[in-house]
């Protein structure tokens, strides 16, 4: 009975994905375009072809078979690229920073590994059609706050609700290393910056907490079931990743230490704004960064000006595996701006190929679905965008369209909607 | 007969002297009328002057010095002999609040707190209280005068160290127990500062309000002291009262040095400046109104430098500026202004020995820093019976073991307060070290003994075949000692006591054996060759340190020497001109003498001759631009970005609040930035006026602004002044609705013109007033007085287009009402920033002629920018609106070639359109495109090379000059970045030696780099 109504299902969203194919278009291969595949290859006047939601083909319009496709389309002169991926954001957990009933990433409470971003997710943010529009595709939302934060999800930025956009539904935990430094005064206004006395209590508590959970996730079926405790399974048996936020080399030494002495299989550094100085011990710990905002300042007046534009190729030197981020003042918003941080990395030094690879492939490896996204080869699906020309300069980036999961989605939002409602009213024609 | 007139003139004196009290006699009265003569003594009386001989002290003053005969003091004369000691006139410290109680907060509630603590006649704003004075609180219980008297000082200057105008101090002496007796000058000095102190009003809030708060107070005391009618203020009254005495500020920071100097041009007054230990870093720049500097000995104490993680945190500014601390009172004298010197901060005399020697072995002059803490004291106080020791001054001196100024460690063994000996150390304790040949009972030892405080030693048995020894313990009360052994050889105990007689040359007493029994003992000091003290010479050079190099300013990145003037011809390169042509593709710029010589593809040859030292920069592939300028930016502004807590605080100026050394200015150097507008923040309608600074990275904060630029001032709209997001306890102040705003500007600017009536009446008045006197009608408005009203002022200046608006504003609807206030008041707004809905009314703008500055693409961190498209830019501009991209933020700031970029992604502008966005644009915007914004003959040479199109995302600024002068240069920057790590090295060993030396040091810590917005609330 069950397998018939099962049949049944399957057939009718057979039926249904054929039906979107058809007139969508959901079987096309577009020529012409320089394709960087963020796989180390790129090829110039390339092809690209897609068949439901997966990449068909990938190389030369020569070795393609046109025929196969539906519709075949010329981008002469264009860019492909994946879709990037952006990490560490609240993008649809708030909408306007000061209005407090649009925040909805901070918990109260230290330590909150149970709560969930993807349940919060608003799918239907004003901010994140902005984003897309800017060649962002994907998503990891991430709560706020207390030394853990709770549970993120990474999500694709074009869906019905938080189910529909679920990519990968509570793939890691969010925590805060407790700083080495407080600051006297307060965060709006602060004096001054000294050693934290209370530094090496923040730590034993926090083992404590690892220690119980771990003693906690033993069990496979706890008589008394700790919510807290419960959500930290995953980070021991490696079905989650801890992302731990730390800048400062000591910090940075002491999550270092932490992942031997508690076995923790999966572990990203926020941050890192100081990763450079211990570089081989992370690449030799297989710790990866998602690295510091690169649009931001040095953090003392005596650091190299540039220090920020520079820690990626710094990292990258190294061998150390880092995906960029923006987390920092207006964040969500920010992250339209993500491939141009990376331009500023490759005007410092950083490999162009290397960037890509830091806003695609690196965060789809280190988010765990590098099987499915993050770089264009045959299989995977089809989320790429094509470009006017270089991704990475403001002048030239400019995205002309979007697909995702092999759908083209309209990057139409409220500010282009706005834009052109303001052209017609004093009668100006659109600028290509 | 000459006894008969020494008898009678002994008589006469004694009647004068005769002291009176006040207080009832309780019990059997104690007569105050011996004569002390000291004799032997060194007697230092004065800088450069010393007097061997006597010292006669009767009722407290010094009835003689020097060759003091028989005949001049009677027999019954107490004759003390101090040979081989010092004497040395009492120092006078004069940052002190000795004796004064200490100010509590003074409580206020939550929310906006505008009226004073207390109804009562003083001035509006209770951080003003020049009618303060120390005498009505002065009581010697308050403070334990021991280490002051160890340090030397016998007297204070006393004052409540709370507040703007704190009133005055009184001259007090240190050590007596009755105020009476102590207090010598009731009034001695007014003391300001910019600190508001205790006060629980809300304003000021902001450094640049103190210092306005301060401006207007001293114009009210004109008024006042002109024309008393209207009210009875008797914080004005008694300001005006004590208007002849000295003036005296207290500076938190060397750059307050300057605005205090400011101030007192502004008002023709002089001012002594008790300053911190970074005050040589603008005594080049000090004039004659800076009457005296008082320079703490407190010196930063070093840092604690052995993590090097962890001591990054340090900053190089407060590195570099320990090492040179010590040498601040020496810059101090060698710029030719008054130096005092302050123990002020300093718990323990030891430590102000020691820093006084390290002043002096840094290159102050020994007589210099002995008139520092004693003549120029007296004499910038007008207090001639203090300072020195002479006849007829108050007998105000320590008695010392060593020469203070010339050798290290001196002991202050008295201190006399007038006439009065304290002791403070015996002073002929005795010296116990040395060896000894002890005899028990014929039992024969040598003992020897070390240590001046804790005195150890041991005692040594010769055998046939070695020398045994053990350790003694020793202990001694006055001439009575104790001493204990274990016998080195029978390990029996011995335990003594004994009188040490004949000058300690000889032990002498009894005490018990191992067995107990009843012994008696001797010791015989053993003569030790005595090597005799060399006496320092003070005229003998001591080995000066040098004073290490200086940088501009003294941080990190900062010059080894300021740039100068250069004649330079870049080549070959992609110039922006900015003008008709846009952009010229090979071509070159002349700079000569800080301005663009010629620009073009061809310079005429003619041009080239005659230029001196002619650099060329072959610039092929590379781009040349103007200067970028940042309309909307906070940096180099410290202690407040926002006076947020009046709705209007348009009297306070930007200008008064720069921080030269922010680093942030070398960072936008480095993104090609050479001038800005610092803006007041937005937390009320009417903000403070802007300062345009150019980035001349190391020069003082005066030399920063932008000479002879037009005057702006901040206002804003929306939530922010509407307190939106200050949360619940802030909804009280008008106004808090868009209708109320409105309102508040229409009653603001009929204030001003009103102002502006009264101000004309005055001003003819006081013209005719020449011509015919006294016939003033009724209702004619004085003419003898006239109160300067800042805040009023700075609005008249904008009713008659002298100053410029730029107004923080985002929706349409407020933008709209103030063009409509601006329109019926006959002035245009000038400039409307953020404005991110400009785009919804850029045909209105147009039309009132405002110009536009905004964000490229900030929206959605408040409710009111919801609406903000990033193609606002493009459509204003399009619209014909002056169109400027501006920062806002640090970080932005240095990317500002970028953010213009998105103008050509957003709404399709050319490249020469977008980067006018940061240069030309903004250059009208403030007026100053006749100086700068492109690139034209005659205009600064403020110039960027770029190794890339200045707006792609790859570009760098290489070079940038500022009025022709290379301000930034890339490659230099990185060899700084070398030198400075260098040089941190190199101070950090210097602390950790410190600190194996003995010296205190203090955890790694840092003060924050403020970073201001528009929304920071102060």
């Amino acid at each position: 009975m069950t397998a018939k109504i099962n049949l049944l299902i399957l057939a009718f969203t057979l039926g249904a994905l054929n039906l979107i194919a058809q007139k969508g278009d959901r079987s096309v291969i577009l020529t012409g375009g320089k394709i960087y595949t963020a796989t180390g290859k790129t090829i110039e006047n390339g092809a690209i072809g897609i068949k439901g939601n997966s990449i068909a083909f990938i190389g030369k319009p020569s070795d393609a078979i046109i025929a196969e496709y539906e519709r075949a389309e010329n981008l002469e002169g264009k860019h492909v690229y994946p879709g990037l991926i952006a990490t560490n954001t609240t993008l649809g957990l708030t909408e306007i920073f000061s209005v407090r009933a649009t925040r909805d990433y901070r918990e109260v409470g230290d330590m909150n590994p149970n709560v969930r971003s993807i349940i919060a997710y608003n799918a239907e943010s004003d901010i994140t059609t902005t984003v897309v529009e800017n060649g962002v595709l994907f998503a990891q939302i991430c709560p706020r706050g207390g030394t853990i934060s709770g549970t993120t999800s990474l999500v694709k930025l074009k869906a019905w609700n938080w189910e529909d956009a679920a990519y990968k539904m509570d793939e890691g935990i969010m925590m805060d290393w407790p700083r080495m430094f407080k600051r006297k005064g307060e965060r709006e206004d602060p004096r001054e910056f000294q050693p934290d006395g209370k530094y090496a209590k923040r730590i034993q508590e926090l083992e404590e907490f690892f220690l119980a959970a771990k003693s906690y996730t033993k069990t496979k079926y706890p008589s008394e079931r700790d919510l807290r405790l419960e959500a930290m399974r995953g980070i021991f048996n490696g079905s989650k990743r801890l992302y731990i936020e730390a800048d400062f080399i000591k910090e940075i030494r002491e999550v270092i230490a932490f992942k031997r002495r508690f076995e923790l299989p999966k572990i990203t550094i926020i941050g890192g704004y100081e990763a450079d100085m211990v570089a081989e011990l992370l690449a030799e710990n297989d710790i990866s960064i998602l690295v510091r905002r690169v649009i931001s300042l040095p953090r003392m007046a005596e650091d190299h000006i540039d220090a920020p534009f520079l820690l990626p190729s710094k990292l990258a030197e190294a061998g150390v595996t880092f995906a960029f981020q923006m987390d920092g003042d207006m964040e969500p918003i920010q992250n339209r701006n993500l491939a141009f941080a990376a331009g500023i990395a490759i005007a410092n030094g950083l490999d162009r190929e290397v960037a890509l690879q830091s806003l695609t492939i690196h965060p789809a490896e280190i988010l765990g679905v590098d099987d499915r996204t993050g770089s264009l080869e045959v299989g995977k699906e089809a989320n790429f965008i094509i470009t006017e020309g270089d991704l990475f300069d403001i002048r030239t980036g400019t995205v002309l369209r979007h697909y995702l999961q092999g759908e083209l989605i309209d990057p139409e939002n409220r500010q282009t909607t706005l834009y052109k409602k303001y052209l017609r009213k004093y009668g100006l024609p659109e600028v290509e | 007969m000459r006894a008969f007139i020494a008898s009678a003139l002994y008589v006469l004196t004694t009647i004068s002297l005769w002291a009176q009290s006040t207080f009832p006699e309780l019990g059997i009265s104690t007569k105050d009328n011996l004569h002390y003569l000291i004799k032997g003594a060194k007697i230092h009386s004065e800088p450069g002057l010393i007097s061997e001989g006597a010292l006669l002290i009767h009722r407290g003053k010094i009835k003689a010095i020097g060759n003091v005969g028989e005949e001049l003091y009677p027999k019954n004369t107490i004759v003390l002999d101090y040979t081989g000691l010092h004497i040395y006139p009492s120092f006078i410290e004069t940052n002190s609040s000795y004796g004064l109680p200490s100010e509590d907060k003074k409580p206020r509630g939550r929310g906006p707190k505008t009226s004073r603590s207390k109804n009562v006649s003083s001035y509006w704003n209770e951080a003003f209280h020049p009618e303060y004075n120390a005498s009505a609180d002065f009581s010697p219980d308050f403070t334990s005068p021991e280490q002051l008297l160890r340090m030397g000082f016998g007297i204070a200057l006393t004052h409540k160290q709370d507040g703007i105008g704190r009133g005055t101090s009184s001259l007090v002496l240190i050590g007596g127990e009755n105020a009476n007796e102590m207090l010598i000058k009731e009034k001695a000095a007014q003391h300001f500062s910019f600190n508001k102190g205790s006060s629980s009003q809300d304003y000021p809030s902001s450094l640049m309000g103190s210092i306005s708060l301060l401006r207007q107070a001293l114009y009210d005391a004109k008024w006042y002291e002109s024309e008393q009618s209207k009210e009875t203020n008797s914080s004005l009254q008694a300001f005006i009262e004590n208007k002849e005495l000295p003036l005296i500020f207290e500076a938190e920071e060397a750059n307050d040095i300057l605005r205090i100097q400011k101030i007192c041009e502004e008002f023709d007054l002089k001012a002594f400046i008790v300053g911190e230990s970074d005050s040589y870093q603008v005594t080049n720049l000090l004039r004659e109104n800076i009457v005296g500097l008082t320079a703490p000995l407190d010196f930063p104490k070093p840092f604690d430098m052995r993590d090097p993680e962890l001591s990054r945190l340090v900053s190089q500014e407060d590195l570099l500026n320990w090492e040179r601390s010590p040498f601040n009172p020496r810059i101090i004298v060698e710029s030719s202004t008054p130096l005092v010197l302050s123990g002020n901060g300093l718990k323990k005399s030891t430590d102000f020995f020691k820093n006084l020697r390290s002043a002096i072995k840094h290159g102050l002059n020994a007589d210099d820093a002995f008139a520092s803490l004693t003549t120029v004291p007296a004499d910038i106080l007008q207090a001639s019976n203090i300072g020195r020791i002479a006849k007829g001054k108050l007998a105000n001196f320590f008695v010392a073991d060593k020469d203070v100024f010339h050798e290290d460690s001196p002991e202050i063994l008295e201190h006399w307060i007038k006439g009065e000996k304290i002791s403070l150390e015996q002073k002929d304790k005795i010296d116990f070290a040395g060896k000894y040949d002890l005899n028990l009972n014929d039992k024969y030892y040598k003992l020897s003994l070390k240590g001046t405080d804790e005195i150890k030693g041991e005692v040594s048995l010769f055998t046939q075949t070695d020398t045994l020894t053990s350790k003694v313990k020793f202990s001694a009360q006055g001439n009575e000692i104790v001493l204990s052994f274990v016998d080195p050889k029978t390990k029996g105990n011995y335990r003594l006591s004994g009188t040490s007689i004949s000058d300690n040359r000889i032990w002498d007493g009894r005490g018990v054996d191992p067995q107990e029994e009843q012994i008696l003992w001797s010791a015989i000091r053993v003569k030790e060759v005595v090597v005799e003290k060399t006496q320092p010479d003070s005229a003998q050079t001591e080995s000066i340190v040098p004073i290490p190099q200086m940088t501009f300013p003294l941080t990190a990145y900062g010059h080894d020497s300021l740039p100068e003037y250069a004649n330079i011809h870049i080549k070959n390169a992609t110039v922006w001109t900015l003008e008709g042509e846009g952009k010229l593709e090979n071509a070159s710029v002349l700079i000569s003498n800080g301005k663009v010589k010629a620009v073009g593809q061809k310079i005429e040859p003619s041009l080239l001759e005659g230029l001196q030292n002619l650099e060329e920069i072959d610039a092929a592939g590379m781009h040349v631009t103007p200067g970028i300028i940042d309309e909307h930016s906070h940096i180099a502004i410290t202690r407040g970005v926002n006076e947020g807590t009046q709705s209007s605080s348009a009297e306070v100026r930007i200008a008064d609040a720069l921080s030269p050394g922010d680093i942030n200015i070398y960072r936008q150097l480095a993104g090609g930035v050479t001038t800005a507008q610092l803006l007041h923040g937005s937390a009320n309608p009417i903000g403070g006026q802007s300062a345009i600074i150019k980035m001349r990275w190391g020069e003082d904060m005066n030399g920063m602004i932008f000479e002879e630029a037009a005057g702006f001032i901040k206002f804003a709209l929306g939530e922010n002044v509407k307190q939106s997001n200050w949360g619940d306890n802030y909804n009280t102040r008008y106004p808090q609705t868009r209708m109320g705003v409105e309102q508040y500007f229409y009653d603001s600017f009929y204030r001003a013109k009103e102002y502006g009536q009264l101000k004309k009446l005055y001003e003819a008045g006081k013209n005719s007033g020449k011509k015919k006197k006294g016939r003033r009608k009724k209702d004619e408005p004085s003419k003898k007085s006239f109160r300067t009203d800042l805040e009023l002022e700075a609005l008249l200046e904008i009713l008659e287009s002298e100053r410029f608006i730029t107004c923080h504003s985002y929706v349409q609807s407020e933008i709209n009402m103030l063009m409509h206030v601006a329109d019926s008041m006959g002035f245009t707004l000038n400039t409307f920033t953020h404005i991110l809905e400009g785009y919804k009314l850029a045909n209105k703008m147009k039309t009132h002629g405002a110009a536009a500055s905004t964000f490229s693409d900030w929206w959605a961190y408040k409710y009111e920018v919801k609406d903000a498209i990033p193609h606002n830019a493009s459509i204003l501009n399009r619209m014909g609106v002056l169109t400027a991209i501006n920062s806002d933020d640090a970080e932005m700031g240095r990317r500002l070639n970028q953010e213009a970029a998105k103008g050509i992604r957003y709404g399709g502008m050319t490249e020469v359109e977008a980067l006018k966005m940061v240069t030309l644009n903004p250059a009208i915007m403030l007026h100053v495109e006749d100086r700068v914004g492109s690139l034209k003959v005659g205009k600064d040479a403020d110039i960027v090379i770029w190794d890339d199109n200045p707006l792609s995302v790859y570009a760098k600024a290489q070079k940038t000059f500022v009025d022709g002068k290379l301000y930034f240069d890339r490659e230099e920057m990185e060899k700084r970045k070398k030198r400075d790590d260098l040089e941190r090295n190199r101070i950090a060993s210097k602390m950790i030696e410190a600190a194996e030396n003995g010296s205190a040091t203090q955890l790694p810590k840092r003060k924050m780099e403020r970073y201001y917005h528009c929304d920071s609330k102060d």
